[in-house]
């Protein structure tokens, strides 16, 4: 007979193997350095342990994210390892250090998504959002090498004021490369994003909503290309949902593992370092899941103890408030409403159809 | 395949909101969602504890003339068979 499964299975580990990047995006939610230090780097061997002691946990997906994932020194190994494992395996890169080699590596795992960044059509708008000359050039390598290795991937925008002119041309360049999707992504007050807030670089709610719109009426597939604008459950159609679902904060069932080997709920330990919980060099990931108390205050506390517009809004049960950690990067508390749906409320654009007012229908 | 004599009633429990292109329920105990698009709405429309499923099959295509009555058929029961097992609507004769 089985074992029973975990009420909190964990099923998907973020690996942030880099601590830092070889670009510069003022926008990044995380804000790795720059420097390439790799001496603190944690060695695959490590990994592959507490990857192997997860699997006990639940787990089933591993997402390779940063910094850029492909400056860490052991990339190979550890994929050849998720390959031989047979972990599905998620990867977020900027896409420049793609090469034949890298490539035939990842052909060898059950890549579940590979996600790129590129901000715009046109190299000198992503150049200068990326903070890189030639940066664009190299992306667009990649991602020719992707497709002509038959690796389907996925474009990722961060949407902003510099940017949302770009939108069309990338939509063009996207369908040219045969990306599977374009994610548009809003620009996050996170990070360094936090002063391209205040630059007021940023869309606001009554025009991403309008945006969102535009974009699901005139460009949601488009030549075979599914565009996903990521906006919170409460904001999408009926329609889309039904189509896609409601992808939910994944707080629930994921850890974070830093580039030094510090455990986290997600990313968001590499900024607040209250959020860490343990080390995988020293500690067993099986008694952080299960005893750790941030975790299981999230448990007890999600979705009931959201608090404003968030704790009234019907899709809370599915959405969970959309970002658990931007909720605590931008007000430091897991439980915040999510800025959007907030900013939202407050200026009378959440949906009113959407609002828990408790009605009982006898 | 469900008897066509069976007649059920919204939950009245349940949160249903309508919106410009479609409904949804809720159920606030659960947490539990249900979309439905336009022709959703309409058929649960139709659940007012009198009308048994071969009327609303037929009432439905009457709105929808050039729908295929099988695959119609087949579509509503679908949709009122997962209702029925999420407690969204009930046996017409349950309190």
């Amino acid at each position: 007979m089985s074992e029973p499964s975990p009420p909190f299975p964990l099923n998907c580990l973020y690996l942030y193997l880099a601590d830092r990047c070889n670009l510069s995006c003022g926008h990044c939610w995380i804000s790795p350095g720059s420097v390439r230090d790799p001496s603190n780097e944690l060695p695959a061997e490590i990994l592959k342990k507490t990857i192997a002691e997860a699997m006990t946990l639940g787990l089933q997906s591993v997402k390779l994210t940063g910094g850029e994932p492909f400056l860490y020194r052991e990339t190979r190994p550890l994929l050849g390892f998720l390959a031989a494992e047979g972990i599905d395996v998620i990867v977020e890169t900027n896409g420049t250090l793609l090469d034949r080699d890298l490539i035939a590596t990842l052909r060898k795992c059950k890549t579940a998504q590979i996600s790129v960044s590129l901000d715009a059509g046109r190299a000198e708008v992503h150049d200068k959002l990326r903070g890189v000359k030639g940066c664009f050039d190299r992306t667009i390598t990649g991602l020719r090498l992707l497709a002509e290795n038959g690796l389907g991937f996925q474009v990722i925008m961060t949407l902003c004021r510099r940017n949302l002119g770009e939108i069309p041309g990338l939509i063009s360049l996207c369908t040219e490369l045969s990306a599977v999707s374009l994610k548009i992504n809003p620009m996050q007050p996170c990070g360094r994003g936090k002063d391209r807030f205040r630059e007021n670089d940023n869309l606001d709610i009554a025009e991403l909503i309008r945006l969102y719109r535009m974009v699901e009426k005139e460009w949601s597939f488009r030549k075979g290309l599914e565009i996903i604008f990521d906006l919170p459950a409460a904001f999408r159609s009926i329609e889309d949902i039904k189509a896609r679902g409601i992808v939910e904060c994944r707080i629930l069932n994921i850890l974070g593992i830093l580039a030094n080997g510090d455990l986290s709920i997600c990313g968001i330990g590499q900024t607040s370092e209250e959020l860490r919980m343990g080390n995988i060099r020293r500690h067993s990931i099986r008694e952080v899941w299960e005893n750790d108390p941030v975790l299981a205050d999230l448990r007890a506390g999600l979705p009931g103890r959201l608090q404003g517009i968030c704790g009234r809004c019907l899709f809370r049960f599915q959405c969970l408030g959309s970002c658990r950690a931007n909720a605590y990067a931008v007000d430091r508390d897991l439980f915040a409403s999510y800025f959007l749906c907030r900013e939202a409320h407050e200026a009378g654009l959440f949906p009113l159809s959407r609002i828990d007012n408790d009605e009982r229908p006898s | 395949m469900m008897d066509s004599s069976r007649i059920f009633k919204q939950n009245n429990q349940m949160v249903y909101r309508e919106e410009e292109d479609g409904a949804f329920l809720f159920n606030p105990e659960t947490g539990d969602l249900r979309y439905m698009n336009r022709s959703g709405r309409e058929a649960y429309a139709m659940l007012n504890g009198e009308k048994d499923f071969s009327r609303v099959v037929q009432n439905m295509l009457d709105l929808y003339p050039d729908a295929d009555p099988s695959r119609l058929q087949n579509d509503v029961e679908t949709f009122f068979g997962d209702l029925e097992k999420n407690h969204f609507i009930l046996p017409s004769n349950s309190r």
